[in-house]
């Protein structure tokens, strides 16, 4: 048998169980902070569930369907005839919000489950997600392999400095797969070299998706595919739906593939050669939909359209449901321009 | 030198009546366990001698005609006797309007409530009782003899109490104070494990519930 206080602290995926915040008749409640947007949630568990309670340790995920799924339904269901209400009063009338629940996917991302209205023209987070991982299907990704390859290979002979192949390659090669192809020219490298090498890409940073999992490389994906155009991305990335999944590690992705394509001198031809000038139109497109805020319900009502909530069937995939905190207007992560 | 938590003044007067028998003096305080909480009073001092010695005089009154258990004892009983006696380590929260007690014995929890105006030294406002539950609704019913209400079943109201009020003072490992006194029996509820256990006290079985006499600190 363990308590709330059991809780607290504890890590699962991207996110962590901060303090409890609460306990009602049929839940203790916790704010729970996803790690790799900063952005915090609340998480309530029903004080009716064994498997949570009746334990050694804490359940990690914790599961709340049993409480959240009813939640979810009553939630879509108010918020449809709120917006009814609303369709019928003049725009300067009070608008009542329900706050909003959403479904935790492999214990990373955050999906609406609960929502009745969305960004139009937005393609959702999960559309981009079901998309295969993009590492395989595109030439881009081995480009910029070996790209990496060969400037690692000129960090020897000095052809390179260190810091140029630092601020290039530094986060990109971190946590991914394609550090497979600098493997061999980093154990290659004279010992002082490679320890500078080795500590930048073991340097510990804020959990969140490697380069091949992350958003960016998932929107690149969907555009180069032809299955999100232009006009869809900006849509995408001006939704609050959506952009609650995008993380630090997106916004550095961005900034340092933006980067290869800079007019930095180059040393084995230019960027577009390598990488192809498609991809680099759509890394400033992903940059000028990240800077600033999305747009937001009500306020921007007008860039909003009525939706059926989603399916039975979608709220039955999630064991693990978060809410937004109650009033709270937290800021979502964006580009500015230094 | 003791220290008192807690004298119920209202309850004191009422036994100091002309009443023939203490026990019909209990329905009385059932009946009033609403209104109290609506006069909330703060005194900062010692009870007053005089007070001490009508409680005293109560005490003896209860204790002879009445035969109280203590609480545990009690537990077991079919009717549960009008009074019980309490010993415990216990944990107090003290509201706005309501003073509230709470502890537990060889798998009996107790846990009491009155008016706060009839307590002794500071207040802590802040309640953690949830407004989405409303365990004095609960037991001022359970007194009516009511066994639901709005809010749920009396013995997760009554549960939820305890745990709520052992959390807010019992965690973290504090070694509670020891506490003595005399209580009217309000009710015995089985404990309702989901509540309960929010506590982290294992094997509680069953909840009595009371409204204090005097609460002292020894």
């Amino acid at each position: 048998m363990i308590t709330a206080e059991e809780y607290e602290n504890q890590v699962f995926g991207w996110f962590r169980i901060l303090k409890k915040i609460g306990g009602g008749a049929e839940a203790e409640v916790f704010e729970c902070h996803h790690m790799p947007t900063g952005r915090v949630y609340v998480l309530r568990l029903h004080i009716e569930d064994d498997e949570v309670w009746e334990r050694v340790e804490p359940m990690l995920p914790p599961r709340n369907y049993t409480i959240e799924h009813a939640n979810a339904r009553g939630t879509a269901g108010f918020s449809q005839q709120a917006y009814k209400f609303s369709k019928r009063r003049s725009k300067n009338e009070i608008t009542v919000l329900a706050t909003q629940l959403y479904g935790v996917r492999k214990n990373k991302y955050l999906l609406p489950v609960s929502n009745t209205y969305r960004r139009r023209g937005a393609v959702s987070f999960e559309q981009i997600l079901d998309l295969p991982l993009p590492f395989e299907l595109l030439p881009f990704w081995e480009n910029l392999g070996l790209l990496a390859q060969s400037e690692t290979s000129l960090l020897e002979s000095g052809t390179i400095s260190i810091e140029t192949w630092r601020e290039r390659w530094g986060a990109l090669l971190r946590d991914t797969r394609l550090r497979t192809w600098v493997n061999d020219p980093i154990a290659a490298l004279p010992p002082q070299l490679k320890a500078v090498v080795d500590e930048c890409l073991n340097q510990e940073i804020i959990c969140g998706p490697s380069l091949e999992e992350s958003a960016v490389a998932r929107i690149m994906l969907a555009r180069l595919l032809k299955v999100m155009t232009k006009d869809e991305l900006a849509a995408s990335l001006s939704c609050p739906f959506f952009r609650m999944n995008i993380t630090l590690r997106d916004l550095h992705y961005t900034v340092d593939l933006l980067r290869l394509y800079s007019d930095a001198p180059w040393i084995l031809g230019g960027p577009i050669e390598w990488l192809g000038a498609l991809a680099g139109e759509v890394l400033l497109e992903i940059a000028q939909g990240l800077s600033g805020q999305p747009d937001q319900y009500p306020e921007a009502r007008e860039r909003f359209e009525n939706c059926a909530p989603p399916s039975a069937e979608v709220l039955a995939g999630y064991d693990l449901i978060l809410q937004d905190v109650a009033a709270s207007h937290q800021k979502f992560l964006s580009l500015e321009r230094s | 030198m003791s220290m008192y938590w807690y004298v119920s003044i209202a309850k004191i007067d009422l036994l100091s009546q002309q009443h023939r028998n203490a026990l019909a003096a209990i329905k009385d305080f059932a009946v009033k366990l609403k209104s109290p909480v609506a006069e909330a009073e703060l005194r900062l001092a010692v009870p007053d001698p005089v007070l001490l010695t009508k409680l005293r005089q109560a005490e003896n009154r209860i204790v002879k005609e009445a035969n109280p258990l203590s609480f545990d004892e009690a537990a077991d009983e079919d009717p549960p006797p009008p009074y019980i006696m309490f010993d415990i380590l216990g944990a107090r929260m003290v509201s706005k309007d309501e003073f509230w007690l709470a502890g537990h014995a060889n798998g009996v929890a107790l846990v009491l409530v009155g008016a706060v105006k009839h307590s002794f030294g500071g207040v802590n406002q802040q309640s953690d009782m949830s407004p989405s539950i409303d365990p004095l609704g609960a037991i001022v019913g359970l007194a009516s003899g009511s066994k639901s209400f709005l809010s749920g079943p009396a013995d997760a109201a009554a549960s939820y109490a305890w745990s709520t009020i052992m959390r807010h003072n019992g965690q973290n490992k504090l070694r509670l104070p020891a506490v003595s006194g005399l209580a009217v029996t309000i009710g015995i509820v089985p404990a309702y494990r989901s509540q309960i256990r929010r506590a982290g006290i294992p094997d509680i079985e069953k909840v009595v519930v009371g409204t204090p006499l005097y609460i002292v600190q020894y």
